[in-house]
């Protein structure tokens, strides 16, 4: 159940139609995972595929377009490649970011529970979270799908154990209360469909990450 | 498209890199960009700027073509993520107002790694493909229309009328497949 669910978001990620934050989570997932990797390139094949197999639309100005790129500027040589860096988060959370574990402004919410809340981004909410060893999280509901990365640490649920790299899907009408493994802080990226009251198809598509 | 047509794209890119080839990047341009038009239409993007994006993606092979390694993916694969990360892009910029970068990570794809994949990567995507043409089309038509339209289950079901469990078990049996000969792959390479 929550292997299909990955993997349909993997397949929209790869189309690139999933909000900004839901987006990142994956991205830093397959940073992590290289067996999920092999999947989505795997499915990046099949859209080279399909993308030579649809019938071409013509462009309005062939001629013009050719033009402008032959005589276009090449643009200046700029290395910032990710790989360059060396960050303890994978590259593609600390760009969107923008720091690294040692600069997450934590707050404390509760004795052995530290969260920093980004709000609401691209109508979903954000938020990475930091669980003492063997701090259970406290119980909650969530209107909406919550995803959550573990970045380091691990934590069990009544699905299963989960370590770093792995993603926790919970559904709204599920109580899973997840309860940090014992040794090292939990820490993780966390993804949340805002209970958004809106209506309207961009909306709608936000509210219906998998379906 | 077959090998033969993925190799002679490979070909003519790879005299755009050493060469600056204009007549074949006239080439590829003349296969792709029209493509590419018809990609960004189909998910919706407006005809202005589906046209600027082409523009892009094709400026980003004509001055990145040193980038593309024929052995690591088809170019219309390498085509398919700019396009996809230039539309993502487009959308955030137009949030912050700010211009391209063309070497922005988030546009370009990941650089070529070492020689000794490189094989390996070609056989691989030849692979996956070959094993997707005896899945059937049922199935097939249901997880296209998730990796390459970009739509969730309920949507899938409301375009094609087919009861969520339905489109669900394809798309299912469909990943198993994948994941089926992801796996004998892995085991053959060994």
């Amino acid at each position: 159940m929550v292997a299909e669910q990955l993997e349909t978001l993997m397949a929209r990620y790869v189309a690139g139609s999933l909000p900004a934050p839901v987006r990142v989570l994956i991205a830093t997932h397959l940073a992590m995972k290289p067996e999920s990797r092999a999947m989505c390139e795997a499915l990046e094949s099949l859209s080279g595929a399909e993308l030579s197999d649809l019938q071409g639309v013509a462009l309005e100005d062939r001629d013009g377009m050719l033009a402008r790129i032959l005589a276009s500027e090449p643009p200046a040589a700029v290395e910032k490649r990710r790989k360059d860096r060396d960050t303890v988060f994978p590259a593609p959370l600390v760009d969107f970011l923008g720091f690294d574990l040692a600069d997450v402004p934590w707050k404390t919410r509760l004795p052995g529970y530290k969260i920093h809340d980004m709000g609401i981004i691209d109508g979903i909410g954000v938020n990475l979270f930091n669980f003492r060893p063997d701090r259970a999280a406290p119980s909650h509901t969530h209107h909406g799908l919550e995803l959550s990365l573990v970045l380091s640490g691990g934590f069990t649920d009544v699905f299963g154990h989960y370590l770093p790299g792995d993603i926790s899907v919970a559904d709204p009408d599920v109580d899973h209360r997840p309860q940090a493994d014992p040794g090292e802080p939990c820490i993780g990226f966390q993804v949340i469909e805002g209970p958004l009251k809106l209506t309207g198809p961009l909306v709608r598509r936000l509210r219906d990450l998998i379906g | 498209m077959t090998d033969r047509v993925e190799r002679d794209f490979s070909h003519l890119a790879l005299c755009v890199a050493k060469n600056r080839d204009q007549t074949a990047f006239a080439e590829i341009f003349d296969h792709f960009a029209p493509r590419l038009k018809a990609y960004l239409l189909r998910l919706g993007t407006p005809h202005l700027q589906a046209e600027e994006l082409v523009q892009e993606v094709m400026m980003v092979l004509w001055h990145r073509t040193n980038l593309y390694d024929p052995c690591k993916s088809s170019l219309s694969t390498w085509l398919f993520r700019i396009a996809r990360n230039r539309r993502i892009d487009a959308v955030r910029r137009a949030k912050s107002r700010s211009t391209a970068d063309l070497d922005d990570p988030m546009i370009l794809p990941e650089p070529i790694e070492s020689a000794q994949n490189m094989l390996e990567a070609r056989d691989r995507d030849r692979q996956v493909r070959a094993a997707m043409i005896d899945l059937p089309r049922e199935q097939y038509d249901l997880l296209r229309m998730a990796f390459f339209l970009g739509k969730s289950h309920n949507e899938i079901a409301a375009e094609t009328g087919l009861p969520l469990g339905t489109v669900k078990s394809r798309i299912r049996l469909a990943f198993t497949r994948m994941r089926s000969n992801l796996g004998q792959a892995s085991v053959e390479d060994v």
